[in-house]
């Protein structure tokens, strides 16, 4: 078979297994309900796009580029989320066993996945092109579809970074300490950073512009033209955004017709870049990979050598008779006790943690409680995300070792087991946040004391209720992520679930609550498996 | 003590239909459940085993409903799954002491049990190695350690000798046959030595359907003067296969020697041999295929 044939079978096989399923269903739920809130009505309580008081006529220009540069932005990181478990179901379902003894080679792998990455994205971005398509009949501004106006954006903007996000996620996967959590966090706060050199884009050089995520340097000039075309001074705008903007009243924009982007060679050719990033990191990936080699595994991660029974034991069983007797256990030797189990999950939850974590952990905890204000507060944030990828395994850790029909046909797995593995969360909570909480003590400060509380509280039964529903640890470090991302580090006190920003009494309750809800999702969700 | 199943079936989501109007009381003993690939038995045991309902019917443990109240069997089982995982990192002591602590057994009783029980299936000098550096046979050995941890009243093992070699196999069926004297041991499998030496009775099981129960003297019963051995030529096998439910097969110098199950002789030179639970086994699953001679 043709290179090419190999190629395509990999990616076929990869990618009908994935999109058959009730996940991908639902994803692509998802990813059409995100095209919706892309275009607010009038007089909506948030805007995507906006300069000054005006806005684009929702006719099949704007809404294809508009909605193409939202995806874009938003699919360069769920979508590295979505799609970064190619090689990862080849290790855990045993078929890289198989695929490592045939002469597949390792680069021929490694694009083959990249490809079925780039079109189960592809095919997530169809969805929304067909979603913008719908709603901008719904919205009838200007109900007159130009399928090319509409698909064109999709297929220059959205596309090449997609094919870039399938490449990088492939290279995440075939490097071992990527692969995991660790990898998702890495990945997240690239993203950040990357993102974060959105803002000057716009006076980027023209022979950069294909390092344009969104392609905003060739989209926004020509969107203010058209602005100032219609409004006079719309062009000079300093009161322009990009992204969801939520306002304290509702946004009356008035609009104004655009044509769209005259798509020509050498504009594509800015864009060519990024298929460009995907294929050589595809080809990174494909040298970097190991075949699915269990030696080259991290430790911990791989099953290490197996062992038989030492000699002398093989020996001392073969003269030992064959017959095995067992004593009775008393009633009395039957007590349930809690702390055992606790610490039984806490034992779980930090094995293979490394000296290097604890020193940190402690560094933060001393940092939050003697450091000034201003760096404790920061201290407190760190020292919550440090535990991230021990959280991550609240919940799902049954499910991806495989013990769960072990620990639920124990007594009371709900009782007992589902609270002892929160309980070990918390307590990590509590142990990596005990300096704030000590100094919040020390200063009296009972509202902050309060609301570090329902933090400690709140963090594990995220995790454990993501992780029972979601069966893996992934959906809980990313929305985790975000969510510490935008409260603690950024100091937005609605989400500070730390309290370090001086939360209202009102968002500790309304956390406290959440954590509530969570809890009995958690509970909901563990019952499924065990009652089925 | 008491395990009563009685009419159940389990149908997945997707319309498979794992089991049918299963009906089978145990006592006391070992009880083997006997069956080929995909004939429900890991459906049955994740019942039993209170992992998964059953669709419709009822299975009870000494008259208590398990679907409605799992926990009073959870506390007093013991069970083996056909495939589980284990946490890698931890070592076989930390593995147990934290099933232990699950399975409800005070901490000291537990450090006693858990040395008492790695030394039953050979496994004390590798107590303290990490689970994940431990080889398949092993690891089905801190399956079965973790099963005893309670000292159930209901045991079942689910194709329990899976990845054992031959001394281990035949420790862990006197330890069966040491335990099952007060308390219930289903033993799931579809090899028939495993179950033949130490089962009280025997459950045969196909395509969701209990096909018998009965102890192996009374299975071997049907198949009495029914089980030939015959001489035929390598190319006349083909043949012989397609007429008779045919058994253990080895070529040897003076042609192929086929064990086969037939009412009469089946031709000349054939002899009646001494029926075996294979040949019974045999039998019963070719009745239930509707080939039985």
């Amino acid at each position: 078979m043709t290179r090419g044939g190999v190629l395509y079978h990999l990616a076929r096989a990869d990618f009908l297994q994935r999109v058959r399923s009730y996940g991908f269903l639902v994803t692509l739920g998802f990813t059409a309900y995100f095209c919706y809130l892309c275009l607010p009505p009038q007089h909506a309580g948030y805007v995507t796009m906006r300069m000054g008081g005006h806005r684009g006529l929702y006719d099949s220009a704007y809404i294809g580029t508009l909605v193409s540069m939202q995806v874009t932005l938003i699919l360069s990181l769920a979508g590295f989320y979505v799609v970064k478990n190619a090689v990862e179901r080849d290790l855990r379902t045993g078929v890289g066993q198989i695929l490592a003894t045939t002469p597949l080679t390792g680069t021929l792998y490694t694009v083959g996945k990249a490809i079925s990455n780039f079109a189960v994205l592809a095919a997530m971005v169809a969805t929304i092109a067909a979603a913008a398509a719908a709603m901008q009949l719904a919205r009838h501004e200007d109900t007159a579809i130009h399928v090319w106006q509409l698909a064109a954006p999709f297929l220059f903007i959205v596309l090449p970074v997609m094919a870039a996000v399938a490449g990088i996620a492939v290279l995440f996967e075939v490097i071992p300490p990527l692969r995991g959590g660790g990898g998702n966090a890495v990945y997240f706060f690239v993203w950040i950073f990357a993102t974060a050199l959105l803002a000057g884009m716009l006076e980027l050089p023209k022979s950069l512009q294909g390092a344009d995520l969104v392609a905003a340097s060739l989209v926004i000039p020509s969107v203010l033209s058209a602005c100032d075309a219609t409004f006079a001074g719309c062009g000079s705008a300093r009161d322009f955004s990009l992204g969801f903007t939520f306002g304290p009243e509702h946004f009356d924009l008035t609009t104004f017709q655009w044509t769209g982007i005259h798509w020509n060679l050498g504009i594509l050719l800015t864009r060519l870049p990024w298929f460009a990033l995907g294929a050589g990191f595809a080809l990174l990936a494909g040298a970097l990979f190991h075949r699915f080699d269990p030696a080259r595994e991290r430790r911990g991660h791989a099953p290490a050598p197996e062992i038989d029974a030492p000699e002398e034991q093989k020996t001392a069983a073969s003269t030992k008779a064959v017959h095995a007797t067992l004593s009775r256990l008393a009633d009395s030797e039957r007590r349930f006790q809690f702390a055992a189990l606790i610490r039984g999950e806490l034992r779980i939850a930090l094995h293979g943690v490394n000296r290097g974590w604890y020193l940190l952990a402690l560094v933060l905890a001393a940092g939050s409680l003697a450091a000034p204000v201003v760096v404790a507060r920061y201290c407190l944030a760190a020292a919550w995300i440090c535990p991230l990828l021990i959280w991550s395994g609240l919940g799902t850790r049954e499910a991806s070792e495989g013990t769960h029909q072990l620990v639920f046909s124990t007594p009371h797995p709900l009782r007992r087991q589902l609270p002892a593995c929160l309980l070990a969360g918390l307590a990590v909570a509590v142990l990596t946040g005990s300096g704030a909480a000590v100094r919040l003590l020390i200063a009296g400060d009972m509202g902050g004391l309060a609301a570090w509380c329902t933090g400690a509280l709140f963090i594990p039964t995220l995790a454990l209720a993501l992780g029972v529903w979601s069966g893996s640890s992934k959906l809980f470090e990313v929305v985790y992520l975000v969510l510490w991302y935008i409260g603690p580090a950024n100091q937005f006190a609605a989400l500070d679930f730390t309290g370090a920003s001086g939360s209202s009494a009102r968002t500790t309750a309304t956390f406290l609550a959440v954590t509530a809800a969570l809890g009995a999702f958690a509970l909901a969700g563990r019952q499924r498996p065990i009652r089925q | 003590m008491k395990l009563s199943i009685d009419n159940v079936c389990k149908t997945y989501r997707g319309g498979k239909t794992a089991l049918q109007n299963f009906s089978l009381h145990a006592g006391p003993g070992i009880l083997g459940l006997l069956g080929p690939n995909g004939a429900g038995k890991s459906t049955l045991m994740r019942i039993l085993a209170t992992i998964t309902l059953p669709s419709s019917g009822t299975v009870a443990w000494s008259g208590v409903d398990i679907a409605r109240s799992p926990d009073g069997l959870r506390a007093v089982l013991g069970y083996l799954p056909q495939d589980f995982g284990v946490y890698g990192n931890l070592n076989a002591v930390e593995f147990l002491e934290y099933l232990a602590a699950a399975k409800g057994i005070d901490g000291r009783a537990a450090r006693r049990r858990i040395a008492e029980l790695l030394d039953v299936v050979n496994l004390a000098d590798a107590a303290h190695r990490p689970l994940r550096t431990f080889s398949g046979g092993m690891k089905q050995r801190i399956g079965i350690a973790q099963a005893l941890l309670n000292d159930p009243q209901l045991l079942i093992a689910d194709e329990p000798t899976a990845g054992l070699d031959p001394e281990e196999r035949l420790r862990f069926r006197n330890l069966l046959s040491e335990l099952a004297g007060d308390r219930i041991v289903i033993l799931s499998t579809h090899i028939v030595s495993d179950v033949e030496t130490c089962a009280s009775t025997i459950a045969l099981i196909a395509r969701g359907k209990l096909l018998a129960h009965d102890s192996p003297a009374a299975l071997l019963r049907p198949v009495e003067g029914h089980v030939w051995e015959w001489v035929v030529a390598a190319e006349d096998l083909p043949a012989v296969r397609q007429r008779f439910p045919t058994g253990s097969v080895a070529h040897r110098g003076d042609g192929v020697h086929v064990r086969l199950l037939a009412e009469r002789s089946p031709g000349a030179g054939a002899w009646p041999a001494a029926p075996t639970l294979e040949d019974a086994y045999l039998s019963w699953i070719a009745a239930g295929r509707g080939e039985r001679s």
